[in-house]
């Protein structure tokens, strides 16, 4: 074989293997990139951010969502009902940011009776470059968000485009589509993060937390690394404080009562953060104070930022550096739902 | 732009080699490889491209003043000019806040005030190590008689600018380069080196993401939290470490030879099994080759070299190898790891000149032994090349030698989801450093078998690659 010979297997081989990685990823479509263009209830996904969506059409009888991030996952609905009388969804996932927040709650707004929004308030939601590619790519939840962000600069096209590329080809997905491929179960449209929570056991003197205590540690230095390299290296956005000004706003004029919770950081994370970060220490406490500075009158902040009471610094209140468990949230979310409707 | 990214394998690169071998004349096919390098640099950064443009005009005219010059003291200010112009730049944007901390610093101690020079918040421009040391050689080598003056502007700017190497290597020099770009054999496709540059860039390419960065995925979180890592941790950092850097840039360097092949450009070689060296020297014959060849052909020689007895030569070791060290970066862990290989350099030459191996060191003789003394010595270095302060350093070492108070063994900063990848890399990595064959001494035959294993190994790394990881000499 010449060279001649060898150089255009290598080409045809290679665009066959590419091409059959990206058909069986489009056609299996397991994070609904390409063939999701609303919600259905029925499609078999792996994305947890549509997932959310499924959930929130799933439940149109909702009166109570809490809107958060991962941190706001160890949060039982069910027990959220029994303190607020209210049918409640927990849509927390981990990677939302404003977008994706937005995007649940305007779903949530549209599909269910929706009277009161938790929303577990994190610093980093107003820092464009943490978006996650599921939020980025999925269309059936971005359509929810096109009022907010009709022309989103956070991303260039060209590395939209190699987002796009990417998803199509990359081991995720392949891995996904596989494992959809081959696997019978189907997620539970059940109250969202935390359903499975033995929340009574939360409160009580024996808890202990779910993590190992001898690794607490080292959990809270690798989420400090995590964070160091995209959030405090990012800043924050003016206009991404706008947008979620203006939906409080809207919330407000509606009538439907937001109770915002800003919540710590692990002391040890928090005590690195002052020190080797002082300029996006500082900025969480003017945030803190533009939140606090609101004056709509059915929105309120609860601010916990410098710690949550009696928190002994152990795996009973923490998992990780930036992840506190049940107990530290129920802590909290009594102290932040006081007065709801 | 890297070149593991989508928008360079799918777009810069396809539209590169395109407009490269459908431009029917000469002139213009280097013209626009020029502009294709310019657009590459620009990606990066569209102000900084003005520093690589002003040294390459600087210097080409520089050279020519000096070639025309007809006294030795003309030519001495010209080179002086040239070498102040270059390295003042350079200085001032890798050096500078060195320089400040550490007047700050001393100024600390002796009168309590650490405000006397301000640390400025100042951009490296990508790739300035390299292309200073490329062009400045250029008007050395023309300063010494040892060169001509080129008589093409346009050559001698796409030789300095060249996109393949110009962020990170390999240090090319201009007799190796300029005359293959004035050459017009260069501007018609050849599928022999066509096909010779997709293997080298594909096995750079797997040797990044297929190893290097498994590792990163590791030896990052170890490395940034160093005092509270296991004993265990800190052997698996060092050894990752010692892995990954190898991997990074001799993959960053095949893929740069690829590419060079792909317009039929030869690059040297810059890394010949490093880790098989039984000996120090040995390994600077073999590691990171161009930068190597590059000191002591303008540093080492300049400085003496071993014209003047043993003491001057074991000096101009030290210095060479801690300007070495310096010139990776600002930061008084690079001079430390070039002091350390510097000192091993001298003492294998005091070794060497005494005789003392063939006297005293039979049991130094078993070539095994020597190896694994030798990768044992590099990787103990590359601590000062990886930690980010001597405090971390000394902790490191600390652990690895097991002289921390609270030893313990525990694997917790290897995340479970990487570990399987990380060992897998780690052991594959070291089996490959050790025994295999390196880029170079493949002969990459061309039948279906071996065209259609480097596309699934190609379609392998796409689906692999992340979306952002710079090569690690990026920063140098």
């Amino acid at each position: 074989m010449s060279s001649k010979f060898a150089v255009l297997t290598f080409f045809l081989v290679a665009g066959a293997l590419i091409l059959g990685v990206a058909s069986l990823n489009y056609f299996v479509d397991p994070m609904c990139f390409y063939r999701c263009s609303s919600v259905d209830i029925h499609k078999k996904n792996l994305n947890t951010f549509f997932h959310v969506g499924q959930i929130i059409v799933s439940h149109p009888e909702t009166e109570n969502i809490m809107i958060g991030s991962s941190r706001g996952e160890t949060t039982s609905p069910l027990w959220l009902e029994e303190l607020l009388h209210m049918k409640s969804l927990n849509l927390s996932v981990g990677g939302t940011e404003l977008q994706a927040k937005l995007a649940f709650l305007n779903m949530a707004l549209k599909h269910t009776k929706v009277r009161q929004v938790i929303w577990q308030a994190d610093f980093f939601e107003f820092i464009p470059e943490v978006i996650d590619v599921k939020m980025q790519n999925t269309e059936a939840l971005r359509s929810y968000i096109k009022n907010e962000f009709q022309s989103d600069a956070s991303q260039s096209k060209m590395s939209k485009l190699q987002d796009e590329l990417k998803s199509l080809i990359d081991h995720i997905s392949f891995e996904a589509s596989l494992k959809l491929l081959f696997s019978k179960k189907v997620k539970p449209l059940d109250q969202g993060s935390g359903s499975d929570l033995k929340y009574k056991d939360c409160e009580t003197p024996e808890y202990k937390g779910d993590q190992d205590p001898d690794k607490l540690e080292k959990e809270i230095l690798n989420d400090y690394d995590r964070y160091r390299t995209v959030i405090f290296k990012n800043e924050f956005s003016e206009a991404y404080w706008r947008i979620f000004v203006e939906k409080l706003k809207s919330l407000d004029a509606q009538g439907i009562e937001v109770k915002i919770l800003v919540a710590p950081y692990n002391p040890l994370f928090m005590k690195r953060l002052a020190l080797e970060y002082p300029k996006v220490y500082n900025e969480h406490f003017v945030w803190i104070k533009r939140l606090k500075s609101l004056s709509l009158s059915h929105v309120h902040i609860t601010d916990f930022f410098t710690g949550i009471p009696g928190d002994d610094q152990s795996a009973k209140y923490w998992n990780d550096g930036v992840h506190f468990t049940c107990r530290g949230a129920m802590i909290m979310l009594r102290e932040s739902l006081k007065n709801s409707p | 732009m890297l070149f593991n990214s989508y928008i360079f394998i799918f777009g810069f690169l396809p539209i590169v080699l395109l407009g490269y071998y459908l431009i029917p004349n000469k002139r213009l096919q280097l013209g626009f490889l020029l502009i294709a390098s310019l657009g590459f640099y620009s990606y990066w950064s569209a102000k900084l491209v003005f520093f690589l443009i002003f040294t390459v005009i600087l210097d080409f005219y520089i050279a020519r003043a000096i070639h025309r010059s007809k006294t030795q003291g003309s030519k001495n200010f010209y080179l002086l000019f040239s070498l102040f112009a270059n390295l003042s730049i350079l200085f001032f944007f890798k050096y500078y806040n060195l320089l400040a901390s550490s007047v700050n610093s001393v100024l600390t101690m002796t009168h309590g005030d650490s405000s006397t020079l301000p640390i400025l918040n100042v951009i490296l421009p990508i790739g300035i190590s390299f292309y200073t040391f490329q062009s400045m050689s250029y008007v050395i080598d023309v300063y010494r008689g040892t060169s001509d003056v080129h008589a093409d502007l346009l050559a001698f700017a796409g030789y300095v600018t060249l996109f393949p190497h110009q962020i990170s290597g390999p240090l090319v020099r201009h007799n190796q380069i300029v005359p293959q770009l004035e050459n017009p054999k260069t501007y018609f496709f050849q599928t022999d080196n066509f096909w010779r540059g997709i293997c080298f860039f594909i096995c750079g390419l797997s040797k990044k993401v297929l190893i290097a960065d498994s590792l990163a995925l590791v030896v990052t979180p170890i490395v940034n939290n160093i005092a509270v890592a296991s004993n265990t941790e800190a052997w698996l950092a060092i050894l990752g470490y010692t892995t990954q850097l190898y991997f990074d840039f001799s993959g960053y360097s095949d893929m740069a030879v690829g590419l060079g092949l792909m317009m039929n450009i030869q690059f040297p070689q810059n890394f010949n099994s490093p880790y098989k060296s039984a000996s120090i020297t040995e390994f600077w014959q073999r590691w990171h080759m161009t930068l190597s060849s590059w000191l002591r052909d303008y540093l080492y020689i300049s400085l003496g070299g071993n014209r003047s007895g043993r003491l001057s030569t074991y000096r101009n070791l030290l210095l060479t190898m801690i300007i070495g060290g310096l010139w990776h970066g600002g930061n008084w862990t690079f001079a430390a790891w070039g002091l350390f290989h510097g000192l091993l350099l001298a003492l294998e030459r005091f070794g060497k000149d005494s005789k003392l191996y063939e006297k005293h060191g039979a049991f130094l003789k078993n070539r095994t032994l020597q190896i694994g003394l030798t990768f044992f010595l590099v990787n103990l270095g590359w601590v000062f090349f990886r930690a980010p302060t001597f405090t971390a350093a000394g902790l490191w070492f600390q652990k690895i030698f097991i002289c921390n108070s609270n030893i313990s063994w525990d694997l917790r900063f290897v995340a479970e989801k990487y570990r399987a990848r990380f060992f897998a890399a780690l052991i594959i990595g070291l089996v490959m450093a050790f025994y295999a064959k390196n880029t170079w001494q493949f002969k990459f035959k061309t039948n279906f078998i071996v065209a259609g294993g480097f596309a699934l190994l190609f379609v392998l790394c796409l689906m692999l690659m992340s979306a952002d990881s710079p090569f690690l000499y990026f920063q140098f």
